[in-house]
């Protein structure tokens, strides 16, 4: 990494951006520092890829400021800067070690070093084997892998990636995930965008809540998840009343209460404990349970009042 | 120096993937040779031409320089279509991202493609050369001739490479802009005078045939390669100046503004 810079590698201040059709994203202010990573975490469509677009220079924005190492983003920036799309990029008729190549040409990796990069670029991505074979025979997993070593081979200071596990197996993510914290290590700062909270507890300094391109909440993980229990449970009962809700949060051993109707979500010391008591007074009203360990998935549960489109699994 | 790299990385990523796309790369070279042998016979022995613009009734001489214009027509148009597999791939979004202008990366994928068409046309150009029963008029000499025709050959790449960035850039499918690129080039084509001379044209026909920027390409090439009498071509005090101005406008309009990644 080059020397770390004066000002933050990215700052988006006031940033409002309308596409088009309407959407878009309103007053996100965000600011990354060296050596930090932080995720942006929502439903679909709600508006982090426009952050993430803002954040490479893509696009501008209609009003605020988006500056990359304190200054508009140009092409001196963009020399800074790594970014992987949602989609691998990737040319099926290119070979593995010609791809590198062509982005090490053009990021302008000097070329005494463009051998050993590629070299060490190829064993971290495990397709030192690979590198004569045309992309179109990889695997998604290893596409994926390969597009991050594109995006990080000129050893970017600020990376930028697009759900970087989407599609992956958990050894595929793992990989990336390792290879993402090392770049970090190295002083990288690093914005991801997921809607897979594991992720996002995996490796984020600091989670980002978009809704309705809006930033909810912006902090460390355990500042997000601070008001809730240990364990999570999610009733389906219709029935529930808001009324009902602030009773049982008013029980000992229960957090934060949530009616989301047909759902209420609970975090709670212990489940073993709290589900006698309510199946007790009101079983004949619910009709299922889930329990999980209390997560980011529950701090957006009770800021943003429903859960996540998708669920955390990989 | 690093700009040079970066267009001829982005030039040879082009070649690459045509080497590598056998049926495209055989297409086009095919389609032209067989058509000059069907369509060059037929005519000969079915309608025997008497233009005098055909020398002793031989069309498929005649007809073996348009070939080679047909060639890169047709390379030019399946090269440029890689904006589309590009785009699909997330490689131009990744190429745009890298800090380089918009220009150098077109100008990159458009040097590798004016290339490859211009290859595979003069690669034409070279083999109805020395197949038997075909008589080319070379000026200057077969060797001043045929690098004139080759200059040519390299001013129409250009220009149908700048035309097809001006189509990449406001339609967004693959489909689409084939469908304009056909309905564009391939009318102008067929009354560029590569399949007939204008000798005896109605006027309405010169009026086409003068204002079809084709038409001048064609000209130097068969003034180039086939043209033993002159006076039914435009001439090439006309066609080449011409040819220059037509090329470098198109290419340089057309490498102003990016397709959307």
């Amino acid at each position: 990494m080059s020397d770390i810079a004066p000002h933050p590698p990215l700052a988006l201040r006031d940033a409002c951006y309308a596409h088009p059709g309407g959407r878009g994203v309103r007053d996100v202010d965000l600011r990354i520092d060296a050596g930090e990573i932080v995720a942006l975490i929502g439903p679909n469509g709600a508006g982090k890829t426009t952050i993430l677009r803002l954040a490479a220079g893509e696009i501008s924005p209609d009003s605020g400021s988006a500056a990359l190492f304190g200054s508009a983003p140009d092409a001196a920036a963009r020399r800074r800067i790594g970014v992987v799309f949602q989609d691998a990029a990737v040319d099926d008729l290119m070979r593995v070690g010609e791809m590198l190549d062509l982005f090490a040409v053009l990021h302008e990796v000097p070329r005494a070093e463009r051998r050993a990069r590629i070299g060490a670029a190829l064993e971290q991505a495990g397709l030192t084997d690979r590198a004569g074979d045309l992309c179109g025979a990889l695997s998604g997993g290893l596409r994926r892998r390969l597009d991050v070593q594109r995006a990080l081979l000129h050893r970017p200071d600020l990376i930028i990636l697009d759900e970087p596990s989407l599609g992956l197996d958990l050894d595929s993510s793992r990989a990336v995930w390792q290879r993402l914290r090392e770049a970090r290590d190295a002083g990288a700062a690093i914005l991801l965008a997921t809607n897979n909270v594991e992720e996002a507890e995996a490796l984020a300094d600091r989670a980002g809540f978009i809704l309705d391109g809006r930033m909810l909440a912006l902090d460390a993980p355990a500042a997000l998840t601070a008001g809730l229990r240990s364990e999570s449970v999610m009733l389906d009962w219709p029935a529930c009343t808001p009324d009902l809700a602030e009773a049982i949060a008013g029980w000992p051993g229960v957090g934060a209460v949530r009616l989301s109707p047909p759902e209420l979500h609970a975090t709670v010391d212990s489940a073993a404990a709290f589900l006698p008591a309510v199946f007790e007074r009101h079983g004949g009203a619910i009709g299922g349970v889930r329990i999980r360990q209390s997560s980011l998935a529950d701090a957006w549960f009770h800021l943003a009042g429903s859960p996540l489109e998708r669920e955390t699994e990989p | 120096m690093s700009a040079a790299a970066a267009v001829g990385a982005l030039a040879a990523r082009e070649l690459r993937a045509v080497a590598r796309s056998r049926s495209q790369l055989y297409s086009s070279l095919l389609f032209p040779l067989m058509l000059l042998a069907v369509l060059g016979a037929g005519v000969s022995s079915g309608l025997s031409p008497n233009s005098p613009a055909i020398a002793d009734g031989d069309y498929t001489s005649f007809l073996a320089p348009g070939m080679a214009a047909m060639t890169a027509l047709f390379a030019s148009t399946f090269s440029s279509a890689s904006f589309y597999r590009d785009r699909e791939s997330g490689m131009l979004r990744a190429l745009f991202a890298a800090p380089r202008s918009a220009f150098a990366i077109l100008f990159g994928k458009t040097v590798g493609a004016v290339a490859i068409g211009s290859l595979q046309a003069v690669l034409v150009l070279a083999l109805v050369a020395v197949i038997p029963g075909i008589k080319l008029g070379w000026q200057f000499g077969w060797l001043g001739g045929f690098a004139t025709a080759a200059a040519a050959i390299i001013a129409l790449n250009l220009a149908l490479n700048g035309f097809a960035l001006l189509v990449a850039v406001r339609i967004r499918t693959m489909q689409g802009f084939h469908l304009i690129m056909n309905l564009a080039l391939f009318p102008l084509f067929f009354l560029s005078g590569a399949f007939f001379p204008f000798d005896d044209a109605p006027a309405w026909l010169d009026v086409i045939r003068y204002a079809n920027p084709l038409t001048y390409f064609v000209d130097l090439i068969q003034y180039a390669a086939y043209a033993r009498d002159d006076s039914f071509l435009i001439g090439p005090a006309i066609s080449a100046p011409v040819v220059a101005v037509l090329s470098a406008l198109l290419l340089f309009a057309g490498l102003r503004r990016a397709p959307a990644a």
